[in-house]
């Protein structure tokens, strides 16, 4: 795989209203190579969405403040944007396949941070493909 | 005279005089007698007196007894009269002659002779009948004294002797009666008693063991045998009998023999005489103090069990064999806020229950019914409508026969136990993630240091002095269940590691609740500062202090750490995990800024934001 694609045009929007949980989070993704944008909240996730069109994954967490958790803005991505990939965690609950928009990946937490540089990866080679 | 009238009466034949016409026909020159102009004086003198007797009277005269008689005496005779008149003795009494002659003989010889109560057998009036005379043998003698007759003179004592056997049957009977009477009072373990018409005096009582017995009247048997706060209960029912002559009766409280209290019941009747005046009361008492000391351990039994069912706030029910409800405990109605049992008295059981709880109420009633208990719980509304949580058990009450005759329901309202469960099961889950939080926290600070670090060791030592931060931050959220903590605390338990000299590190501002979230992250920073300090700060020499403040002012918070007497500051080349932590990651917990400044005086840091809880989102 490597790093063979744009990153101007491919960025990984992380959710996740601990700050110190979204620091480690969004230096894991820089660490990958992505373009990385921080929201701690779905509100400021929408915002950053409609601003910024590079953005092809979602990874959010689930229990968040501000007006909807982080299952309802995968479902609220997956319509608007359809083709950003969806990846979430939690620590709370178990989530199944139902609970996901089609293709979303979950990743309980604490996750392995190998697991996750893989599943970028992974959807980095399908958008590239 | 009495006795002759009564005589005349019963004979009542004066009139008649047939012997008289008897003696002036019988033809007496044919009998050794002779004539009767022959007659001596004395035998014409007591054949007159004879006649003219009501009293039946015979005469034996002369050596062969020549047999005379009157009307009284004819009678006597039956069918040997009148054929008697004038024959021998013997021939008169052939079976009785030799029996009647030593008497006869001696009577002749100047001896009377008197017999009571003869009992004879006559046929007066037609028919057999017995009958009883006195006889009086007495000699007649002539006028030079010599005896020459027998005169016999009798009387009726039938009535005499029939009254007397009365009466001696009478008295038999009597003593019998009585000889029963004693015989049955003392079988009968009853106490006997008599008292006066008025009741003010006892004139006998036998106790029979159990009270004591009354040898003498007494009129203070009141104070001797009741109690004082008796006394007046029982004088109500005695003047009530004597005002009416009415049968006393009354179950009452006495004094025993052995002075304990015990109770008899007692009844007595009115003993009248001819006139029919009260003479007195005769009555018994039986020893009542077992059966109602039984009664009273009946009644206490049954007040402990009332009292129990009141106690219990368990509803405790019993219901028909059919589910309809025959009894709710006090404490039940009091906690199922029954106003009114009637209301809901013979209602079906299984209608309280809505949803599962009625399916599980209707299970339990079948099994009962089939001689099983079987527990569920559910909720179910009160009276009021206040929904409840309910632990049932239903059981069978079984009869003589054995089988279910009604059913027993003990509902026990758990709902403070069941929200508890509720409560311990949200916690459960809330430890649950906020230990799954703090792992994933311990990972980022794992991770973040690593990235930085320049060594092993300086990484090793690095990771384990945060996590150390951050377990003091754990165990002053703890105390308050994990959501909040003064920022007094908060501060103290993280400089702790690091004091030196008790006022070179000093603190000062008002109490404030932290989240947990900002209670972490401000032991986490100061933790940072404390060890910079240490390494190149305030704290790296002898002298230097660090100071730390806290206010808010119009709802912002500020927090100043400022060192002062250290060695120079000399600003880092790079920026690691530490001045990010305090920067940035500390400063989102308070919605706010950390700023860093190396002023070559001290460093000094500056954290400004919303303080406790009411951060908000943006």
């Amino acid at each position: 795989m490597g790093q063979s694609f744009a990153p101007s045009r491919f960025a990984v929007l992380v959710v996740e209203d601990d700050a110190l949980l979204r620091a480690e989070a969004v230096d894991l993704c820089i660490e990958v190579g992505f373009t990385t944008y921080e929201a701690r909240n779905a509100d400021q996730a929408i915002r950053l969405l409609e601003r910024h069109s590079e953005i092809r994954v979602l990874f959010t967490d689930i229990e968040m403040g501000g007006s909807m958790d982080g299952l309802r803005l995968a479902q609220a991505v997956r319509e608007r944007w359809p083709p950003v990939a969806i990846m979430v965690t939690s620590g709370r609950r178990k989530v199944t396949k139902e609970d996901l928009p089609e293709n979303g990946l979950f990743f309980a937490k604490p996750y392995p941070p190998g697991d996750i540089v893989k599943a970028l990866n992974g959807i980095a080679a399908q958008v590239m493909g | 005279m009495t006795l002759h009238a009564k005589l005349g009466a019963d004979v009542g034949r004066t009139g008649s005089l047939r012997m008289v016409d008897l003696f002036r026909s019988h033809d007496w020159g044919a009998t050794l007698l002779g004539r009767r102009e022959t007659w001596p004086a004395v035998l014409r003198t007591t054949v007159e007196l004879m006649l003219a007797s009501l009293h039946p009277m015979c005469v034996m005269w002369g050596p062969r007894r020549i047999f005379l008689y009157n009307d009284g005496y004819a009678k006597i005779l039956g069918a040997r009269h009148p054929s008697a008149l004038g024959l021998a003795g013997d021939e008169v009494w052939p079976e009785l002659w030799d029996d009647l002659v030593p008497l006869i003989d001696r009577t002749f010889n100047g001896e009377s002779f008197a017999f009571r109560d003869q009992p004879l057998t006559m046929t007066r009036n037609g028919f057999e009948e017995q009958v009883w005379y006195d006889f009086a043998y007495s000699p007649v003698r002539d006028e030079r004294g010599a005896v020459v007759g027998l005169l016999n003179v009798t009387s009726d004592c039938t009535a005499r002797v029939v009254a007397q056997r009365e009466r001696d049957a009478a008295a038999e009977r009597l003593r019998a009666s009585e000889e029963r009477l004693a015989a049955l009072v003392e079988a009968s373990s009853d106490s006997l008693y008599s008292m006066s018409p008025d009741w003010q005096e006892m004139r006998t009582l036998q106790g029979r063991g159990f009270i004591a017995n009354a040898d003498a009247p007494s009129v203070r048997w009141m104070d001797e045998y009741l109690f004082p706060e008796d006394q007046a209960e029982v004088r109500d029912r005695i003047e009530q009998a004597v005002a009416k002559s009415e049968p006393f009766e009354m179950e009452h409280r006495v004094r025993l023999a052995d002075g304990n209290a015990g109770w008899i019941f007692s009844r007595a009747v009115p003993v009248r005489d001819q006139a029919g005046h009260v003479t007195e009361w005769f009555g018994m008492a039986a020893d009542a103090t077992a059966r109602h000391r039984a009664i009273e351990q009946l009644r206490e039994s049954e007040a402990f069990m009332r009292g129990v069912l009141a106690a219990s706030n368990d509803c405790i029910k019993v219901l028909d064999l059919d589910a309809k409800l025959a009894f709710m405990s006090e404490g039940g109605q009091r906690v199922m806020e029954v106003s009114d049992f009637n209301a809901v008295v013979g209602c079906p059981w299984p209608n309280f229950w809505e949803g599962e709880g009625n399916v599980a109420a209707k299970e339990a009633i079948a099994a009962a019914q089939a001689g099983v208990a079987r527990g569920f719980q559910g909720y179910a509304d009160t009276m009021k409508g206040n929904r409840r949580y309910w632990d049932v058990q239903v059981s069978p009450i079984m009869g003589t026969d054995g089988k279910p005759e009604r059913i027993l329901s003990i509902s026990r309202d758990i709902t403070d136990l069941k929200a508890a469960e509720e409560a311990r099961a949200v916690l459960a889950q809330e430890l649950a993630h906020r230990m799954k939080n703090s792992m994933a926290m311990v990972q980022a600070i794992v991770t973040q240091t690593l990235r930085q670090a320049r060594s092993m060791d300086e990484a090793r030592a690095a990771v384990g002095q945060r996590l150390s931060a951050l377990g003091r931050a754990q165990d002053i959220l703890t105390r308050s269940n994990f959501t909040e903590a003064d920022i007094h605390d908060v501060v103290e338990a993280a400089i702790a590691p690091h004091r030196v000299a008790e006022d070179r590190i000093v603190w000062a501002g008002p109490h404030l609740v932290l989240t947990s979230q900002q209670a972490l992250g401000l032991s986490l920073a100061t933790h940072e500062l404390a060890t910079n300090a240490a390494k190149y700060g305030a704290l790296a020499n002898e002298t230097g202090r660090v100071s730390m403040t806290w206010r808010v002012e119009d709802g912002a918070f500020a927090f100043d750490w400022i060192e002062t007497g250290g060695p120079p500051v000399t600003p880092p080349a790079g920026r690691g995990f530490g001045s990010k932590l305090i920067e940035r990651i500390v400063a989102s917990y308070f919605d706010g800024e950390g700023r860093l400044d190396f002023d070559p005086a001290g460093i000094r840091f500056r954290l400004t934001g919303v303080p406790g809880g009411a951060a908000v989102e943006a």
